[in-house]
């Protein structure tokens, strides 16, 4: 489904990612994991077509690039959450569905809003919304589009438990729908129950540790990462 | 709105004549458009929900130059057959 080879990229000749790769495949939840400033955003960003690599390809649903645009692989089934600002500001929740609605055709509104538990504020202004609620609004307009691949970053910053579960289930009923999903986050315990692999990011290339059970016994990223207590 | 305000401000300087632009500041009036559209998406946060509908980063700018020049052209036709006529 999604799949970023050789992918390096430097910002003020400090180099953030070498020969880093991802791959992901419909059906399944990976974990894009490891210590803060070792390009994981950077990684999702090029997979996304938000920022140009300095060399690498990115591979998505049978197409190749060398450089590609979100709008274009948005079209063709990618939904990528940044960190920030994927909402519009002036618009109110239920108008962020009609734009989906709009441009990719009817989707399954209730279920979107009743999964993320919207229904209180469909018609409040994404401005006027917490943390945890904008979360939970950008989870549902990934449901309501039934993208091919979901890329989250890091969306348990500043979520509660609670809404950690709401989230997670959203990324295990996308991947049960046949989505490719990919979240990257410090939130390692919250998101271990919703990820089928992970893989590890660390001095800007990438390990893939398998599934959860084995990447918890892995040496390197128990020492480096997860820490004593992971 | 900005166009509007842009020849409002002219007409008022200009002791009411209406003006429209040559050739050459229509399409520094397009350039500024652009820029101006750019800035206002970036600032009402539009470009991550723009990118997920596969929407162009260049649409909004060049939105707003194309309704730039769109409204110059019109002015200028306007002035012309309203000289035509008197």
């Amino acid at each position: 489904m999604l799949r970023a080879d050789s992918i390096s990229r430097s910002f003020d000749g400090r180099r953030v990612l070498s020969s880093a790769r991802l791959a992901v495949s419909g059906g399944e939840v990976v974990g894009l994991l490891g210590r803060m400033g070792q390009g994981k955003s950077t990684l999702m960003k090029i997979c996304a077509g938000v920022l140009d690599a300095d060399s690498g390809w990115v591979e998505f649903d049978g197409q190749q690039y060398d450089r590609v645009r979100l709008s274009t692989l948005a079209a063709r089934g990618l939904f990528y959450l940044a960190e920030t600002d994927n909402l519009v500001s002036a618009l109110t929740v239920t108008q962020h569905f009609d734009l989906i609605e709009k441009r990719f055709g009817r989707g399954d509104r209730d279920l979107a809003a009743g999964m993320m538990k919207l229904e209180d504020f469909l018609g409040a202004r994404t401005d006027t919304l917490s943390g945890g609620e904008t979360r939970r609004v950008e989870m549902a307009l990934a449901l309501l589009r039934r993208p091919s691949c979901l890329l989250a970053d890091e969306p348990f910053r500043s979520v509660d438990p609670l809404m950690c579960e709401l989230l997670g289930n959203g990324y295990r009923y996308l991947a049960s729908s046949g989505s490719a999903v990919v979240v990257t986050g410090h939130e390692v315990n919250a998101l271990r129950p919703y990820l089928d692999s992970v893989v590890w990011v660390t001095s800007g290339t990438t390990y893939e540790l398998g599934n959860t059970e084995s990447a918890w016994q892995h040496e390197g990223f128990r020492r480096a990462y997860l820490g004593p207590r992971g | 709105m900005l166009w509007l305000a842009l020849h409002a401000f002219i007409a008022a300087v200009s002791g009411g004549e209406i003006i429209a632009f040559g050739t050459k500041a229509t399409i520094v009036l397009a350039i500024v458009g652009a820029a101006v559209g750019n800035a206002d998406t970036r600032r009402r946060r539009e470009f991550g929900m723009l990118g997920n509908l596969g929407i162009s980063k260049l649409a909004p700018p060049a939105m707003w130059a194309g309704t730039m020049v769109v409204l110059e052209i019109s002015l200028r036709v306007s002035l012309y057959y309203a000289g035509e006529s008197s």
